[in-house]
């Protein structure tokens, strides 16, 4: 069963000219890669071009893979620099439109104090600084242990949770001033007022 | 609201599965790259869906693109090629589509310069980033060659390949590529390594 085989054997497989293993690996890790290029590019079609083109670039570099971290991370890798290119040659494009439409089609149950909170983290999300947003995406969002996001972004572990919580800083600062408007937005909410320097 | 509970805000966010029509546009791109590999290693990579709406309309406005070519003539100056993140100007290589791959390493990644700047468009600092924003190139420009391709006047555009050092992404545009839709006459993505052996 083809299910049984390994990241790095389907890895290995590819480099040895096995025509069909690097189309099962990107089947398997499809879905979470598009997570994060969704979130990290900052839309939906740069994170169809990113991810396009950090797939082709894996592909066609897997030779160069020593197995030193798990194929996930190297593709994660791949797949979060073509993001954070793709999103500094675009900066003056934002797209926060496919924010809504992500919700409203993932969501049937939530409530609607709920699902908004969740449109505005999103936003307040794609505001942050590139570092500190792939940091939380990876880390927060998407549950990856400090050291693999570490690896994945090619930063020491505490680098990793500076930007984190820096990030979360101001995100939480972001949230007080929109659920509040009236709150001082100078007041950082419990737990995160010593984590606002950039 | 607490860090703990903006981290589970955080990690509740939804997380959509990739579209049907990503899927198949990457899926299409990696065997296209598998076929290119079983032909000997073409160093082609075919062109993405998003290239090819961009190419869709170019055979039709090939007349207006042409005529835009013997109009881009000496509109800017020349960029410095003294500033540290300027591309190199290289200008009057001729290249043959049969031998571009090997004609481009010899006359133009590893050779002096033919000659400085031509005071075209093509070569000027915004001209440059007129046409590679056109053309929807990747990454930092690293040359530009204004000379001709299969017996045609034509600009060369070599830029870096995001995220990997290891490829150079090169373009064959019309000299008014910038100043009009961009007439791109060959897209391919050097493997730098695999070329010192195999060009």
């Amino acid at each position: 069963m083809i299910n049984e085989v390994s990241d790095a054997d389907l890895l290995a497989a590819h480099v040895n000219g096995d025509p069909h293993a690097f189309g099962e690996l990107f089947g398997r890790h499809r879905d979470r890669l598009w997570a994060v290029a969704l979130r990290t590019a900052g839309g939906p079609d740069d994170a169809a071009d990113a991810l396009q083109d950090a797939m082709v670039s894996a592909f066609r570099r897997a030779g160069s893979f020593r197995g030193e971290a798990a194929v996930t991370t190297w593709l994660h890798r791949i797949v979060v620099n073509a993001c954070l290119d793709q999103h500094r040659r675009r900066r003056n494009k934002p797209t926060t439109t496919w924010i809504e439409t992500l919700h409203e089609t993932a969501h049937t149950v939530d409530d609607m104090s709920n699902r908004e909170l969740q449109i505005e983290l999103e936003k307040a999300l794609a505001e942050l600084p590139d570092d500190q947003r792939a940091a939380i995406v990876l880390v927060d969002v998407e549950g990856y242990g400090v050291d693999d996001a570490a690896a994945i972004l090619g930063c020491p572990p505490g680098t990793v949770k500076s930007r984190c919580a820096r990030g979360r800083a101001k995100l939480a600062k972001q949230l007080t001033t929109i659920r509040n408007p009236d709150a001082d937005p100078g007041v950082l909410p419990k737990n995160l007022g010593g984590a606002g320097h950039d | 609201m607490t860090e703990e509970e903006l981290q589970a805000q955080l990690s509740a966010l939804p997380s959509p599965p990739m579209p049907d029509d990503v899927t198949a546009a990457i899926t299409a791109a990696l065997a296209g790259q598998a076929a290119s590999d079983a032909d000997g290693g073409a160093d082609v990579v075919p062109l993405t869906p998003r290239h090819r709406r961009r190419l869709s309309g170019l055979l039709m406005a090939a007349a207006v693109a042409g005529v835009m070519m013997l109009l881009a003539v000496t509109v800017q100056s020349p960029t410095s090629p003294t500033e540290s993140d300027s591309p190199v100007i290289r200008a009057g290589a001729i290249y043959e589509p049969r031998d571009f791959a090997q004609d481009l390493r010899e006359r133009f990644l590893t050779a002096s310069p033919a000659s400085g700047p031509t005071n075209t468009f093509a070569d000027s600092a915004q001209g440059i980033t007129a046409c590679t924003e056109a053309v929807d190139a990747f990454g930092r420009v690293m040359g530009v060659d204004v000379g001709s391709y299969d017996e045609a006047a034509a600009v060369v555009l070599v830029t870096s390949y995001p995220a990997q050092t290891q490829y150079e992404e090169v373009w064959v545009v019309s000299p008014g590529c910038g100043s009009g839709d961009p007439q791109v006459i060959r897209h391919m993505v050097y493997d730098v390594d695999a070329s010192t052996d195999t060009l």
